[in-house]
């Protein structure tokens, strides 16, 4: 009996910081349901249901063009590291080569650099090629991520290495057993490291700011900011919530589609999120 | 089909760490050819370098008349069968067999063919749509012989295949690969630390300590003819009893601790051209018996011993004493009754004076006389 009580009231404290979790996310969807009136009030659910927020938010800017801009950029660079930066964690876990430990030092020395270090060179090289106000500002800089290397490193170094020779003696090239070997085993790896470099690729404001000034090329969190703290939004709560949700949107679609090989790679991983 | 030559190869990792010593050996055309050794002793990166998964530092490997050290491992028409089966988790198993054969473009027809052929001959059919998870450690097994068949290689090459194989199943899947050997009659080297694999299935043996070739023979001569300590106690289980010590006078007794043990005239002149009259000779736990137990035939010399174990093993029993320094093991029959070799009994053995190895005092190597120990030519026991 007392066992059963004590597994309620842990239950109930479960219940609990989940809704803390969830409360804010909650009140900001409803917000944008909500007059603009009643937005400030305590009162969780609206007295009418109202799209004029999304309205204002559509009519004021271009969120078809930033949301297609986001999409772009955030799947090319997200496909990019897959690919690039599983190349490199095979080779630095199955290849021997010179120079190998050192170079996967170097890679583990830039992640210890905050981005604002590398900030101010990257932005003169932009300049330099002539990438302002173009999706190569956006992509190239971002195609690889030592993170993600470290990631597939640690990940590939768990597959046995007579797979690999099998697969070598079956007539396989370096590629192939990648390829056709290693990626249909490593799959919760590929989805973290996916899902993590989507969602950070998506909700990057910093970088698109500092290269990106047309406003047909910015990305969906450059222009909700630039909307909420540009005036554009008239300090209508309302609107700016709704521009908040417009850009939630796609992360939680995609963290609903792969939850479980994400939670099962953080789990096995032991990366936290 | 193919020999594999193997000349003055040598493995060397980073600057100073030798695997593997000049080794020269020649494996024929459909031979069953096995390297057995301790953990370390080389033999398995020997067969990686055959392979191709392994450099080869010096020397040369042949298979057939072509020189194979720089022909990367898809093109040298080998198949290895690997120790944790390697079987792709994510394929079927048809898909596992056929892996290799869709990669060289053989025709689907075709590959449908040779996997269910391999498949019907290692009782896999029922099997092919299976995922290698849901399969049990014996049928993997047979999966990954499957997967090296179907692609006809010159060479099959085995990589401690029944390691992680229960007693029952592996004495099981050793008869089915020998009876695969003698059905396709390809070369096989086979790699192994246990001595009765070996023992069983090879058609001659390699042994290898610390990357060194100690000696190439048949399973008979290996056990009969040791060419040196270190085979004649790693073939052979219960290993060979070793007595270390030298000529007792003129007496032409084996001083070996307290004990004085008797040799046979040729043994005990080959013994005294040994330095200092020492050596170490070897009898083997089947060629210690107890006093009296041969039907009428007359004792050379007996020994009084105390049992120190007994232990029984269903068709044999061992009993083990100490004796001259050596911690001995005898065999006996169990259906002759084991009460008297209770631990802690005195009882009387004797040695078959026929069956005694002589071993050189510094070098181990075999100095029995007429080049070797005195090895009876017949079959007797």
């Amino acid at each position: 009996m007392i066992r059963a009580i004590l597994k309620g009231l842990f239950y109930l404290v479960l219940a609990g910081a989940a809704a803390t979790f969830l409360y804010p996310f909650i009140w900001m969807v409803l917000g944008t349901l909500k007059p603009e009136v009643e937005i400030a009030g305590l009162k969780l659910w609206p007295s009418t249901f109202t799209l004029e927020s999304y309205r204002a938010v559509f009519s004021k800017i271009p969120v078809g063009r930033a949301f297609f801009n986001s999409m772009l950029v955030s799947t090319l660079v997200t496909a990019s590291v897959l690919l690039l930066s599983s190349i490199t964690g095979y080779a630095l876990s199955r290849l021997t080569f010179k120079g190998r430990d050192i170079i996967f030092g170097l890679l583990l020395f830039t992640m210890m650099l905050p981005f604002q270090i590398t900030l101010i060179p990257m932005y003169v090289l932009m300049v330099k090629f002539h990438w302002i106000d173009t999706y190569q500002a956006l992509i190239v800089p971002a195609m690889v991520s030592a993170f993600a290397i470290l990631i597939f490193r640690q990940s590939f170094k768990t597959i046995p290495g007579d797979l690999i020779d099998s697969a070598r003696l079956d007539g396989c090239g370096e590629l192939e057993i990648l390829f056709r070997i290693i990626w249909p085993l490593s799959k919760p790896a590929l989805i973290t490291v996916g899902i993590l470099t989507f969602v950070n690729t998506w909700n990057d404001v910093l970088w698109p700011i500092i290269v990106i000034r047309d406003q047909s090329m910015m990305t969906m969190p450059q222009m909700v900011a630039l909307y909420a703290v540009g005036g554009q939004a008239e300090a209508q709560v309302g609107n700016i919530l709704a521009a908040a949700t417009l850009l939630a949107v796609p992360i939680i679609i995609a963290y609903l589609i792969f939850q479980k090989y994400f939670i099962e790679s953080m789990a096995t991983s032991g990366l936290k999120g | 089909m193919a020999s594999v030559q193997i000349s003055n190869v040598r493995k060397v990792y980073g600057n100073d760490v030798v695997a593997l010593h000049d080794i020269t050996l020649t494996i024929e055309d459909g031979e069953f050819f096995v390297l057995v050794g301790p953990s370390g002793c080389g033999k398995s990166t020997l067969l990686r370098m055959i392979a191709g998964l392994e450099e080869i530092s010096a020397g040369d490997i042949f298979i057939g008349d072509t020189r194979i050290n720089d022909i990367p491992p898809k093109n040298r028409d080998v198949a290895m069968v690997f120790q944790n089966y390697a079987l792709y988790p994510h394929m079927t198993v048809f898909e596992n067999m056929s892996f290799a054969l869709k990669h060289k473009k053989v025709p689907k027809a075709e590959i449908r063919e040779r996997v269910e052929e391999a498949a019907r001959i290692l009782e896999l059919d029922e099997l092919l749509q299976r995922k290698p998870h849901a399969l049990s450690g014996g049928q993997r097994q047979r999966v990954a012989v499957g997967r090296a068949m179907v692609r006809n290689p010159n060479v099959f090459l085995f990589d401690e295949p029944l390691s992680n194989l229960d007693a029952k199943l592996r004495m099981q899947m050793r008869v089915e690969i020998s009876r695969l050997h003698k059905q396709l009659q390809t070369t096989i080297i086979y790699v192994t630390h246990d001595q009765v694999e070996a023992m069983t299935m090879g058609s001659r043996i390699v042994v290898l300590q610390e990357g060194r070739l100690q000696q190439v023979d048949t399973p008979y001569n290996l056990y009969r003819r040791p060419a040196n300590l270190f085979v004649a106690g790693f073939i052979g289980s219960p290993a060979m009893n070793f007595f270390s010590g030298g000529l007792s006078g003129d007496s032409g007794a084996f001083a070996a601790g307290e004990a004085q043990l008797a040799l046979p005239a040729e043994v005990a002149a080959a013994l005294a051209k040994l330095p200092g009259g020492k050596g170490t000779i070897g009898v083997r736990p089947e060629h210690i018996y107890p006093a009296g137990s041969r039907n009428g035939e007359p004792d050379d010399a007996i020994y009084k011993v105390t049992v120190d174990v007994l232990e029984p093993v269903g068709s044999d029993a061992y009993v083990y004493f100490d004796l001259g320094g050596c911690h001995c093991c005898m065999r006996v029959d169990p259906s002759q009754g084991l009460e008297a070799f209770a631990a802690g009994n005195t009882i009387q053995v004797a040695f078959d004076q026929r069956h005694i190895s002589l071993f050189h005092p510094e070098s181990g190597a075999d100095s029995g006389p007429d080049s070797g120990l005195r090895v009876p030519t017949g079959e007797e026991g």
